[in-house]
């Protein structure tokens, strides 16, 4: 473990640090983070032991794939730097078109779709304290080279990965560069201030806006139509009685 | 003009509305700009609220520390849904312990203490939406 990649690989000031196996690159990212690790420091892992999601769930995480971290210091206020997920799922949706010309698409508000199956997907932990954000881990997981007997019967139904879609190999060094390329530029864009600019990528590229949805948080579960995302990131959903929620947090299901 | 003469002037002001007071004396140009206390809340630059006096001059009150969201997003209190509470009331927490997480479109915001001291009340129910600025916490801190 721990060899840096040379300058090129990565954006300008920006550092790789790239292992065999870790819990979680997001746990190693977060504690780099309280050891004042600088700004720009990614963490590729080949395979993790106990990969996060959302809420502490589990993220299946064999060897093969894409595990990164990436710690940043964002100058700006939590309510700007809570962009951070919707900013990283546009940077990866466009470099995975580019890199495949695979149809991916965003699933509100962070998963990494094709085919209606999932891909990968980003969950960001925050530290702040008042108005002050001290460092932000963006985790991002992508299916890259799984085969379909990869995936146990439950999880095929709703997974994939970019093997089994292109049919191809996909070279994953250069698929990392492109991502990390688009994120350094879309976070530029954040920290800026041209969140409408963000916002607007998202819809464009978002499979969400205007179909059937279920959401499911913590306290209930409703259906409705996705309508929009609002100038936070969160998504309106208008119910048959034609009261409108706002989402913040939950699960989405299509439905038909 | 000696420092002396500024600490005078912010002094004078203190008893008035004037909120900016420009002056040019011996060539030196000196601007002070504050802001005005308000009787009941008044928001902290660091993003606290501090209650200044409430309307029963509750002596324990004034001296409580309220933490609010600096995001919008759904409040949890605990790291995961079967996961015990980050605090309770009654609870001491340091300077700088997460206290409470933010979700908001998937991004996990772990809010920490701004000050040592004792949670007095939890004022927001697991799971629920909140908005920029609205009270979570409210800690009495100790020095």
């Amino acid at each position: 473990m721990g060899r840096i990649k040379t300058p090129g690989d990565v954006p300008a000031g920006w550092s790789v640090i790239s292992m065999d196996t870790v819990d979680s690159t997001n746990t190693v990212a977060m504690e780099l983070g309280e050891k004042d690790a600088p700004h720009g420091t990614v963490v590729l892992a080949d395979r993790q032991t106990k990969g996060r999601g959302r809420l502490g769930r589990e993220w299946v995480s064999p060897t093969g794939n894409i595990y990164m971290s990436i710690l940043l210091r964002p100058t700006v206020t939590p309510a700007d730097a809570a962009l951070l997920t919707i900013t990283a799922a546009v940077a990866c949706v466009r470099a995975l078109r580019e890199a495949t010309g695979l149809q991916v698409e965003i699933k509100w508000p962070n998963d990494l779709m094709v085919s209606g199956k999932k891909l990968g997907g980003i969950l960001t932990e925050m530290k702040s304290r008042g108005p002050r954000v001290f460092f932000a881990v963006v985790g991002i997981g992508i299916n890259l080279n799984s085969r379909a007997a990869d995936f146990s019967p439950e999880l095929s139904a709703t997974a994939t990965s970019l093997r089994v879609e292109t049919g191809e190999k996909i070279p994953k060094t250069a698929l990392i560069s492109r991502i990390l390329s688009e994120i350094r530029f879309w976070y530029d864009e954040l920290t800026q201030g041209d969140r409408d600019r963000i916002l607007d990528e998202w819809r464009r590229l978002s499979s969400t806006l205007g179909r059937d949805v279920r959401i499911t948080s913590v306290n209930e579960t409703f259906e409705g139509v996705a309508e929009t995302l609002d100038k936070e990131g969160r998504l309106i959903v208008r119910l048959s009685s034609g009261i409108r929620k706002v989402v913040s947090a939950g699960d989405v299901a299509m439905v038909r | 003009m000696e420092i002396d003469d500024l600490k005078e002037l912010i002094s004078l002001l203190q008893d008035t509305d004037i909120t900016e007071l420009q002056l040019e004396k011996d060539g030196t140009k000196v601007k002070i700009r504050r802001q005005m206390l308000l009787p009941s809340l008044e928001v902290h630059p660091k993003g606290t609220t501090v209650i200044e006096k409430s309307t029963e001059t509750d002596e324990e009150t004034q001296r409580l520390i309220t933490v609010t969201a600096p995001i919008v997003g759904t409040f949890y209190r605990s790291p995961s849904p079967d996961a015990p509470a980050f605090v309770d009331a009654g609870a001491r927490v340091k300077k700088g312990q997460v206290i409470c997480i933010i979700e908001a479109m998937k991004l996990m915001n772990e809010i920490e203490s701004e000050a040592e001291g004792v949670v007095v009340r939890a004022l927001v129910e697991n799971g629920q939406p909140v908005e920029y600025g609205e009270p979570l916490f409210l800690i009495e801190p100790v020095s």
